[in-house]
This record gives C-alpha cells, sequence and structure tokens, in this order.
C-alpha cells in the first residue's frame, strides 16, 4: 500500500475539469485508487463520486492506493494532483 | 389537425417531422427487456461519447479551450462507473433505456442539489445535458438521426440546439412556446428556414408528417393527400417567385426615374452573416447587440464582444457594419443587470438611459467597437435618445474609451461614426440640434409609430385602430428627413415600415439613404425599388393617397 497526503491549493478545489484528469489517470492502473477526507472515502476513478467528495481550497485529502503497479500510480496521481489542484 | 400560430417566415415546408427533445417532459416508462435495453444504452452511449469526441477536438483545433473542457467533462461523466451503475440498476427492472437514463440523471440531481456546494448544483446541468444527449440518440426520430431534410418540432428550442444540426436537413421549424422575437426566430428568419413561432395550442398527435404555411402562420400535422397537393403547388409558386428575385443580386439597383435607396440587414449574431451577403445585402444597418448580452450568463467581456464584432465586420469588408449599442429593459430582460419589473417598461429605463448606472457595462463595449473599428467600415448607433445632452454624455463616453486604448497602446479608427436612433417623438421634434452632434441618424419606425399614436404594438385590443401609415407618423418621418438633409448626414430606416413595399416610394422621396431589413426581405425590396417610379409627386399627395 502507498498513499500521500496533498494540500489543495486551487480555491474551487476539485471541480469537474480537474476531478477528469485525476478519474483519467487513475483509471490508467490496475491498483485500487481511493481519496479520503473527512472520514469520507472515495473511489479515484468515479467522477461523481470524487466531486461529490465537496474538497475545496485548502482541505488536506489523503490518497491510498493499492495494487500491483501502485509505485507507478502514487507518481502519477502525485502529479496530477500539483498540476491540477 | 390544423394548428395556428405566429408567422416567423413566410416559407412553405411539406414533409416527415420529428421531435427535437431537450428536456425530460416527454419521456414515459414502458416494458422492455435487460437484453435489449441494456444493448441500446451501449450504442447510444458509444455514439454520443463519439459525437462528444469530435466537439473536443474541434474545439481544441478553434483554441476554444472552454468548448473542449466541457466535451471532456461529458465525456467522463458518461464512463462514470457510478452513473453507469445506476442506469444497469434501472434497467434490471426490465423499463426502456430513456426512462432510465431519465430516472439516474433525476436520482443524481437531487442527490447534487442537496449538497451544500454551489458548484456541484451547476452540474447538475452538465448531467441533464449528457441525459438529454442519450435519449436524442436514442429516439429513431431524433434531428440528430435524420439523412433527409425533415421538419423539427421543438417545445423549447436555442440557437444553440439549432446550430448543431445541419441546415441542409432542416426542412421547416415548428417553435412551439418560442416567442417570434426571440433570438431563435430572428435566426430562423435570417436563414429563410419556413418556420412558425408560438401555436396557439400544444400537439399531442403522433407526429408523421406535417405542412408548414409561414405565410398563414398554419402548421397541418398528418395532411391529408389533398392537402399535401394544395400546398405542393403553393411551394412551387413560392419558389419561382425566390428565383426571379435572385436575379436582384449584384445589380445596381435604382428606380425607373433613377433614384437610388440602399438596403441594408437587421442581424442580432455573427451567426446571420452568411444569409447576410448571400442575399447581397448593401451593409448591415443594424446589428442588435444586446442579443450577445442576452446569450451570456454575465458581462461579456471586452474579449468577447470584441471577437464577434471584429468577424462582422471583416465578411462585410467595405460595406458599412452599424452595431447599435446595447438596448436593454425591462422588456429585455438579461438576469445580471438586475432590472426591477416595471409597469410600463416601454416608457422607462431602457436604451442609452441605463449608460450612466452601467457606466463600466457601456465603456467595455465602447472599447471593443473601436478596437474593431480598424477591421472594415464599423459605425455605431445608439437607441432610444430622447436629448441632446445624452448624445455628449455619449460623445465623452466615446472618449474615455479611446483613451484607453491610448494607454493599452490599442489601435482605433479615430473617425468612426456614431450616429443615433430616432425612435420617440421628442428626438424627432429637436432633430435639428440632434443632428448637429451626430454622423447619421437611423429612423426606429416601430417605437416611433407606438409613441407617437399613443398605442402599445403589442396589444391586441387596439390592433384594428393600429394604423402604421397614420398621417402624424408619416408628417414626423417626413419632418425628420427635411431637416436632417440640411446638416447632409445619411438618414436610414429600420423596423417593420422599412420593408413595407408601399412605404419605399415615400422614403426615397423623403430622401432616406437606406432602410434595414432582415436578409431574407433584402432581394424582395430591392426588386420593389426598381418598379417604383416616383412622378415628381410631392409628399402631401403621396401621404393622401396611402390613407
Amino acid at each position: 500500500m502507498k498513499s500521500f497526503k496533498y494540500h489543495i491549493k486551487s480555491i474551487e478545489g476539485i471541480h469537474a475539469r480537474p476531478a477528469t484528469n485525476i478519474v483519467n489517470a487513475a483509471k490508467q492502473f490496475t491498483s485500487k485508487i481511493e481519496v479520503l477526507l473527512n472520514n469520507k472515502t472515495v473511489d479515484a476513478k468515479r467522477m461523481l463520486a470524487l466531486m461529490s467528495l465537496n474538497a475545496k481550497g485548502n482541505d488536506v485529502i489523503e490518497v491510498i492506493i493499492n495494487g500491483e503497479d501502485e509505485d507507478l500510480a502514487l507518481v502519477k496521481l502525485k502529479a496530477v494532483f500539483e498540476e491540477n489542484l | 389537425m390544423k394548428y395556428y400560430g405566429k408567422r416567423v417566415y413566410e416559407g412553405i415546408a411539406i414533409g416527415k417531422i420529428v421531435r427535437f427533445l431537450n428536456n425530460f417532459k416527454t419521456i414515459k416508462k414502458t416494458q422492455s427487456s435487460y437484453e435489449i435495453e441494456s444493448k441500446r444504452f451501449a450504442e447510444a452511449k458509444a455514439k454520443a461519447i463519439k459525437q462528444y469526441q469530435e466537439l473536443y477536438e474541434k474545439a481544441l483545433q478553434n483554441l476554444d479551450e472552454e468548448h473542449a473542457s466541457i466535451m471532456s467533462i461529458y465525456i467522463s461523466l458518461l464512463e462514470d462507473l457510478d452513473f453507469n451503475d445506476i442506469i444497469d440498476e434501472l434497467l434490471k427492472e426490465n423499463i426502456n433505456a430513456e426512462y432510465a437514463i431519465k430516472s439516474a440523471c433525476e436520482t443524481l440531481s437531487q442527490i447534487f442539489l442537496n449538497m451544500d456546494n454551489d458548484y456541484l448544483k451547476e452540474r447538475v446541468k452538465d448531467l441533464n445535458d449528457v441525459g438529454i444527449k442519450l435519449i436524442q440518440i436514442l429516439s429513431d426520430y431524433s434531428p440528430l438521426n435524420i439523412t433527409e431534410p425533415t421538419i423539427i418540432i421543438a417545445d423549447e428550442m436555442t440557437v444553440a440546439d439549432l446550430i448543431q444540426i445541419n441546415k441542409e436537413l432542416i426542412l421547416g421549424l415548428i417553435l412551439e412556446t418560442v416567442s417570434p422575437n426571440a433570438h431563435i426566430s430572428i435566426l430562423t428568419r435570417s436563414l429563410a428556414i419556413p418556420s412558425i413561432a408560438s401555436l396557439d395550442s400544444k400537439i399531442d398527435e403522433e407526429l408523421i408528417d406535417a405542412i408548414i404555411d409561414g405565410k398563414e402562420g398554419i402548421v397541418i400535422i398528418n395532411p391529408s393527400d389533398i392537402e399535401k397537393e394544395e400546398y405542393s403547388i403553393k411551394k412551387k409558386d413560392f419558389e419561382e417567385e425566390r428565383k426571379i428575385l435572385k436575379e436582384y443580386k449584384n445589380k445596381k439597383i435604382l428606380t425607373k426615374d433613377g433614384k437610388s435607396l440602399k438596403v441594408y440587414a437587421n442581424i442580432s449574431s455573427h451567426l446571420e452573416i452568411d444569409s447576410v451577403i448571400e442575399n447581397d445585402a448593401d451593409g448591415v444597418g443594424l446589428f442588435r447587440s444586446e442579443y450577445i448580452f442576452m446569450n451570456s450568463k454575465t458581462f461579456p467581456t471586452e474579449d468577447e464582444q470584441y471577437n464577434q464584432y471584429m468577424k462582422v465586420v471583416k465578411k462585410l469588408k467595405n460595406k458599412s457594419t452599424i452595431i447599435r449599442t446595447f438596448d436593454i429593459g425591462a422588456d429585455k430582460k438579461v438576469d445580471y443587470f438586475m432590472l426591477k419589473d416595471e409597469s410600463n417598461p416601454f416608457l422607462g429605463y431602457r436604451g442609452v438611459r441605463l449608460y450612466k448606472e452601467y457606466e463600466d457595462v457601456f465603456l467595455t463595449q465602447l472599447q471593443a467597437l473601436y478596437r474593431a473599428s480598424v477591421h472594415g467600415e464599423l459605425k455605431i448607433m445608439i437607441p432610444m435618445i430622447t436629448s441632446v445632452e445624452e448624445v455628449l454624455f455619449v460623445k465623452e463616453m466615446a472618449i474615455k474609451a479611446k483613451d484607453n486604448l491610448k494607454q493599452r497602446n490599442l489601435d482605433f479608427n479615430d473617425n468612426m461614426q456614431i450616429g443615433i436612433m430616432i425612435e420617440t417623438p421628442s428626438s424627432a421634434l429637436i432633430i435639428e440640434e440632434l443632428v448637429k452632434l451626430v454622423d447619421f441618424i437611423s429612423i426606429g419606425t416601430n417605437d416611433l409609430t407606438q409613441y407617437t399614436l399613443a398605442m402599445d404594438r403589442e396589444n391586441s385590443k387596439l390592433y384594428e385602430i393600429y394604423n402604421p401609415y397614420h398621417p402624424a407618423v408619416l408628417k414626423l418621418i417626413h419632418n425628420i428627413c427635411e431637416r436632417a438633409k440640411i446638416n447632409n448626414i445619411e438618414i436610414g430606416v429600420c423596423g417593420e415600415l422599412a420593408r413595407d413595399e408601399k412605404m419605399l416610394e415615400f422614403f426615397i422621396m423623403c430622401g432616406v439613404d437606406e432602410i434595414s431589413v432582415s436578409p431574407s426581405f433584402i432581394l424582395q425590396c430591392k426588386k420593389s425599388i426598381t418598379e417604383i417610379n416616383c412622378h415628381n409627386k410631392t409628399i402631401d399627395e403621396f401621404i393622401k393617397v396611402l390613407i
């Protein structure tokens, strides 16, 4: 299992546009990828679920990755978060 | 069955009819099997993704990032596992795919609306757009599936909906609850699509084929063979007339006694430019810029406006384009202006009256216009003028706008002409003072008539007595022209009277330089002009004849 925490910089948080990019990135991997915020956990491969997390600017979310390609996934997802949020 | 509505464009259409769906209102639940419906859903989904993908690529090519990202969001929604799971569960109840989609969208919308997140609440629209797209694809009779010219009927429809359909395949348009003055109606008229708006009653019967009689405002659903025959003949006659009119393209237009009258076009968006050029307009006499504001969710930026103005001006090359600055009031509601309801909107806070309070908005528009002025023959026109002070204010603002552009090192035509609309009795009566301050005038006959007669032109009770040829109106127009001519400025006429054949001779005698009409009426006007012989009549004689 791999994980990382991320401090959302973008004021709007996880909007449709960044959500799309996260989902597209996550789908490339077979690992289970989840995003956690305030005791709520959602599947990073599901766009509506991601948006319903209601993650906003200044929130600290945690990304949890479990699977064969978890190392690669970690690198890629970190990059996607940096770029979009 | 026959239905009646308001005329939008007078052509005739006979053919198959399909309903354009853009809401879930008419979707009903029916029984089916999971195997069939899940297959239908999968196919529709694949088609939708393909269409969005194409639009995504097109948007990227046009450097339209915003549109591209919306397409990308739509694709993500379609592929979303939750969305697909909910629909799959519903389909297992052996119901039709359309209803499953409707239900899924409604359920998800509710969830979003209940969340404390404004952004998500707005995404409900995206979700519904995707749902509607799927249903349109599933519907055997969707306009998106038409392969031959077809009549389209819609409960509501917007310009954005219309431009997605291949124009060649639209035989005719029936807009059940749309006003004939709505933007889509104006566009439809410009594109010469036989159409009718604002039907007296809703159409509930099964839709197979139909006839549109644009001139009489009649729609016949599932007509008899005799009716089809009858209208076939009428249609041929109409097409013959249009063919004859084409001969007046690219011709020098003069009356029999050698007088000229230019024929310009009225438009509400750059989408009508092709129609303007195709109908050989001598220029654009009225570009209703408020439609840019009406089609925007908030005040359009200087760049957004500049792009639209530039498109029009460039395409017209060395022909004039007259853009009227935004003409908004309580009756032409634009939400973000936050105008209060009025009991007398026609006599209220509208046109130039708003410009002091909305100075920033006006300056932004002026700056956009001045920037566009380097691309061609652009002129601007101010609506609803009633005093000298208003004109002086506008000119002051023009200087401010130019200073702003100078500071930003942006080019503009320093001598861009500024004109005013003469559409009130007050401006008509002080015309001598006004013409000294402006470069041209345009007489707005619709409003001038109603203010002079003290009658609401939309009041059906006054229909019988509303006389657009009232001697008071004609005298006023004649007066305006006489006084304006002393200062040698260009006089235009826009409004319904401009395309009235009986009035063309009158306008020529008054010394009007140009009339401005909807693009589909231009050639007819040109033909009429060539048939006029002024016979050196006097104005009084003319007025007597008209009444």
